[in-house]
């Protein structure tokens, strides 16, 4: 199946948590190529959001597609099989591993050896852990940590741990990348870098789909925005047309969001 | 290109497999008339070297399934047994029960009956493995706990079948054609064969791109789901692994007594085991016969010295000082005895100037 | 196939289902063996008694492990200790009358036990505290090895004897009641546990150290941040359990004769008790043993007391697989990474 031009389609999704409406019936879509950012304040269900889409929880309600394949109810590495590969906003990286072998793991699906041929350390095992190696250096590259590559991967500073966390992503070669507030505990020059990271990746033919509190950082980086509250969604439209929506305004009470700090 | 790691352990395996074919050569040869229980002043026979070796192959797996994957197993014994009893049930076949005369007695049947066992056990594990892997820590360990107790309780149930609570006896030792792979001394050659090559088979796993998605697994299961890391599957595999280890080890278990019965194969067993993984060191492979051997030789020790300082009663002074040691090693050495050694090893080595991209085996 | 098994109805179906079977496959293996409705009573009226003391264990397990997240290996051991330490004292020559002589052998098993308690609390659990939870389960095993060893050594491998508490001799008072009988030592046991459920919830709900235990329970850094110390908590946990232990031990003692490793299969059932009653309710867990007991009791006397100990532990997987939080509910599902 050709993921390259899928769209990922959210249609009424609900989540129940017992009683607790965290999502409902939210619907929004994530054309290739695009970058769009889910925004909302503290518990609007962003994340739930994401969990939902990646396997991580089962959906109450409502239906996930992509590239018109229906997402419900596979598991998460089946669903990451298909194209989505996503970072956690608590950053969870592989503790007693190197900062390569951590990439290694999101190329753990583009090797097909068996575990007898592992048993016995055949050629075939031996030539694919190379190539395993090598494309993990790679990625390794493309996010700038290829001098930490035999370092612990729990030893790198904060914001470096996000990019760690990036390129393992990156490594399952996915069409839609979900980024889990990757920018959040970032400092200025680092979210500058990220931004540049994104845009890279996007023109890379990666479309993404952001979860952010920043909300200057959102503006200036988004094609759309898709807000929530109270796990429903609000307003969807470009930067511009969020900004003026007074639905918006009215959820973030008292934040200026024209205010570019 | 091989790395740093690779061919540490590679040195590792050959001069360890060198020291312990030596020692079991001394017996064979007795140069001087030494025997081998002299080199460690009768403290350590061949016999135990046997369960030793044995009872690695068992911990090995544990390793696996414990340190690497993180998940907990309380009933190992469980699969042991499994193996003990696979292996003797075939093997008798002929004799007790008149079944397949022609074939159940030749020498080649009971090597048929370990790969059977190993089998079946992996067979049942992956059955089990299924529903069970889905609970996460406490409720693991209490599954797994009930599983092994089942198990035993069952051996003990059918007569017919198992002999009981009697067991089975008279499992004839193993041979290739005519050559008998007995007394101990030749035994003591097949058993740490196997433990060796178990442990060479660990080590690939575990070098490979399966123990690290285990290792993955055992830090953050959500986070190697999404990165694309098949866990339920790899979870099973591994229990699946251990639980043909420990059926393998049974299957020698049970010629090296040539006697099964429930008795040995109970909780206390797969608590023995679990200890002599976590004292060994869990996240390392070579933890297990480091833990198997220290744990028997401090029990050796403590019974040879109390029987001279205390006057025995019921044994019971080396349990109480053996509970002292495991809790005092699992409160100071949580990491096991290797990793701990290893570490104030490479602490000794860093008084000279260091190499860089060292790695630990 | 699993995904049908999740919804809500389903599952509660195939419980009602499988409850039903059982109970057709009791009577059908009783009429075999001729039972009487009065075997049936009598069966489950023993099951009420062995269940009450799984219930007491099972106290025992939640406490701890609400306040601290462990699984208390050495759970069975408390109920031994209070058990062999309560004859051990009784037996020995004081100038006192049988009664207060039994009342003081009584207190001093519960203290004894609970000293104990507290000991392995502090010497083994509180230096390890921050270790992974292999290693908590591990030391707690170890201590039971200790603590069994140590009661090899003082009381021997032979089963004693204490003395029923009505008669203060070996024979206890037998009531009848048409076919069935009752021992007076179940009321004392039944007596027991009701008032320690009493006494407990008082505790817990009015007493401000009983309020903190529970906040440690529900989230422990928040108590810490109301300036609760959890390791003073994890302590009282550890001594509340031990004391439960050896109450359920010592009326316990009189109906089955203590021997020193009595501890391991009871401890065992205790667990299982808990996990029915989710871990974390105590009410439910009372609920949780006394189900096991009559079950227990019913199975095997329909079938073979070699099977009694098989029963808990089919209940345990089956639970584990299906419903890990409990029959009762209330209690939290084994935790998924946040």
């Amino acid at each position: 199946m050709n993921t390259d031009r899928a769209s990922l389609e959210v249609t009424d999704l609900r989540k129940d948590f017992d009683g607790l409406m965290a999502v409902y019936d939210v619907s929004f879509a994530v054309d290739p190529g695009e970058i769009v950012s889910l925004i909302g304040p503290n518990g609007a269900g962003k994340t739930t959001i994401f969990n939902l889409i990646t396997g991580l929880l089962p959906a109450t309600g409502g239906s996930i597609r992509y590239g018109g394949k229906g997402l419900n109810g596979l598991k998460p590495h089946a669903i990451n099989g298909l194209g989505l590969a996503r970072t956690f906003q608590n950053v969870r990286l592989f503790g007693r591993m190197t900062v390569r072998e951590n990439v290694m793991i999101g190329l753990h699906a583009k090797a097909d050896y068996s575990l007898f041929s592992t048993a016995f350390r055949l050629p075939s095992a031996r030539a694919q852990e190379r190539m395993i190696r090598e494309r993990a250096l790679q990625h390794l590259e493309r996010v700038g940590l290829a001098d930490k590559a035999e370092d612990d991967a729990l030893s790198l500073p904060f914001g470096q741990q996000r990019l760690l966390e990036i390129a393992r992503a990156l490594a399952t070669e996915p069409n839609l990348l979900l980024l889990d507030e990757a920018g959040s505990g970032l400092n200025r020059p680092e979210k500058e870098e990220l931004d540049r990271l994104i845009r890279e990746i996007r023109n890379g033919g990666v479309a993404i789909l952001l979860v952010e509190h920043d909300i200057p950082f959102v503006t200036a980086l988004s094609d759309r925005i898709v807000v929530l509250e109270h796990g429903m969604k609000i307003a969807d439209g470009t930067p511009a047309e969020i900004r003026s929506d007074a639905r918006v305004i009215a959820a973030y009470l008292g934040e200026d969001i024209r205010d570019p700090c | 290109m091989k790395t740093l790691r690779a061919r540490a352990n590679t040195i590792a395996i050959l001069l360890f497999a060198a020291a312990i074919f030596a020692l079991g050569a001394v017996d064979l040869v007795r140069p001087f008339g030494v025997r081998f229980s002299d080199l460690t002043g009768r403290i350590v026979t061949l016999d135990t070297m046997i369960r030793i070796g044995i009872l690695t192959i068992v911990v090995v797996g544990l390793n696996l399934l414990m340190g690497y994957a993180g998940q907990i197993s309380l009933g190992q014994a469980g699969f042991y047994a499994l193996g003990a009893y696979a292996s003797a049930i075939l093997t008798t076949l002929a004799s007790r029960h008149g079944i397949l005369p022609g074939m159940a007695d030749t020498w080649w049947w009971p090597w048929l009956a370990i790969i059977m066992g190993m089998g079946l056990t992996g067979g049942f594990a992956y059955l089990v493995g299924r529903p069970i892997l889905r609970l996460k820590g406490n409720y693991l360990a209490m599954a797994t706990l009930g599983l092994g107790f089942i198990i035993n309780i069952f051996s003990g149930e059918f007569p017919s079948l198992t002999g009981g609570n009697d067991g089975l006896t008279e499992i004839p030792r193993l041979r290739i054609g005519e050559f008998l792979l007995w007394p101990m001394q030749r035994y003591y050659f097949l058993v740490w064969g196997a433990a060796i090559a178990v442990i060479l088979v660990a080590l690939n796993i575990v070098n490979s791109r399966t123990g690290r998605a285990l290792r993955a697994i055992h830090t953050s299961e959500t986070a190697a789901a999404t990165s694309g890391v098949d866990t339920e599957r790899a979870k099973v595999q591994v229990l699946v692994i251990s639980a043909m280890l420990a059926s393998l080890a049974g299957s020698l278990y049970a010629h090296f007594q040539s006697a099964v019965s429930p008795n040995p194969f109970g909780f206390t067993m797969s608590v023995e085991l679990v200890t002599m993984a976590a004292v060994g060191g869990l996240a390392s492979v070579w933890g297990a016969p480091f833990g198997v051997a220290t744990l028997y030789v401090i029990s050796d020790v403590i019974k040879v010295r109390m029987e001279k300082v205390l006057p025995l009663q019921g044994g019971g002074y080396e349990l109480i000082l053996y509970g002292i040691l495991l809790v005092l090693i699992m409160i100071f050495l949580p990491a096991g005895v290797t990793a701990s050694g290893m570490q104030a090893l490479r602490r000794l080595r860093r008084r000279r100037p260091a190499d860089p991209g060292e790695q630990p085996a | 196939m699993a995904r049908i098994l999740r919804r809500k109805s389903v599952r509660i179906l195939a419980g009602i289902l499988i409850a039903a079977a059982c109970g057709i496959l009791t009577l059908a293996l009783g009429s075999l063996k001729h039972f009487q409705p009065q075997n049936y009573i009598q069966l489950t009226l023993d099951g009420l008694r062995a269940g009450s003391i799984y219930a007491l264990m099972a106290m025992g397990f939640v406490v701890v492990y609400s306040v601290t997240g462990i699984i208390n290996f050495a759970q069975g051991e408390f109920v031994m200790l209070g058990a062999m330490i309560t004859l051990s004292v009784n037996g020995l020559d004081l100038p006192l009358p049988p009664a207060l002589k039994m009342v003081a052998a009584i207190l001093s098993g519960i203290l004894i036990t609970t000293l104990i308690g507290v000991l392995m609390e502090r010497l083994t659990i509180y230096p390890a505290r921050r270790s992974s939870a292999v290693t908590l389960i591990i030391i707690t095993i170890g201590v039971t090895i200790i603590l069994r060893a140590v009661a090899l050594l003082i009381w021997g491998a032979d089963p004693h004897v204490l003395p029923a508490f009505t008669t203060l001799a070996l024979e206890d008072r037998i009531f009848r009641i048409g076919e069935v009988t009752i021992q007076a030592q179940s009321l004392w046991i039944w007596g027991t546990l009701a008032v320690i459920l009493i006494l407990l919830y008082q505790f817990l709900q009015r007493s401000l150290i009983g309020k903190a235990l529970r906040a440690c329970a529900v989230n422990r850094r928040a108590a810490q941040l109301m300036g609760i110390n959890p390791s003073r908590m994890s302590l009282l946990s550890f001594a509340l359990a031990a004391a439960l232990g050896a109450i359920g031990g010592i009326v316990l003692g009189p109906v089955t004769r203590p021997i020193y490793d009595m501890g391991v299969m009871l401890g065992l059932r205790g667990f299982v008790a808990a996990i029915l009653g989710g871990l974390v309710s105590v009410p439910g867990v009372v609920v949780g043993g006394l189900f096991l007991g009559v079950v227990e009791n019913l199975a095997a006397g329909v079938t073979d007391p070699a099977f009694k100990s098989a029963v808990a532990f089919f209940i345990l997987i089956a639970l584990l697989l299906f419903r890990p939080q409990g029959i009762i509910g209330g209690g939290e599902k084994p935790a998924e990474e946040g």
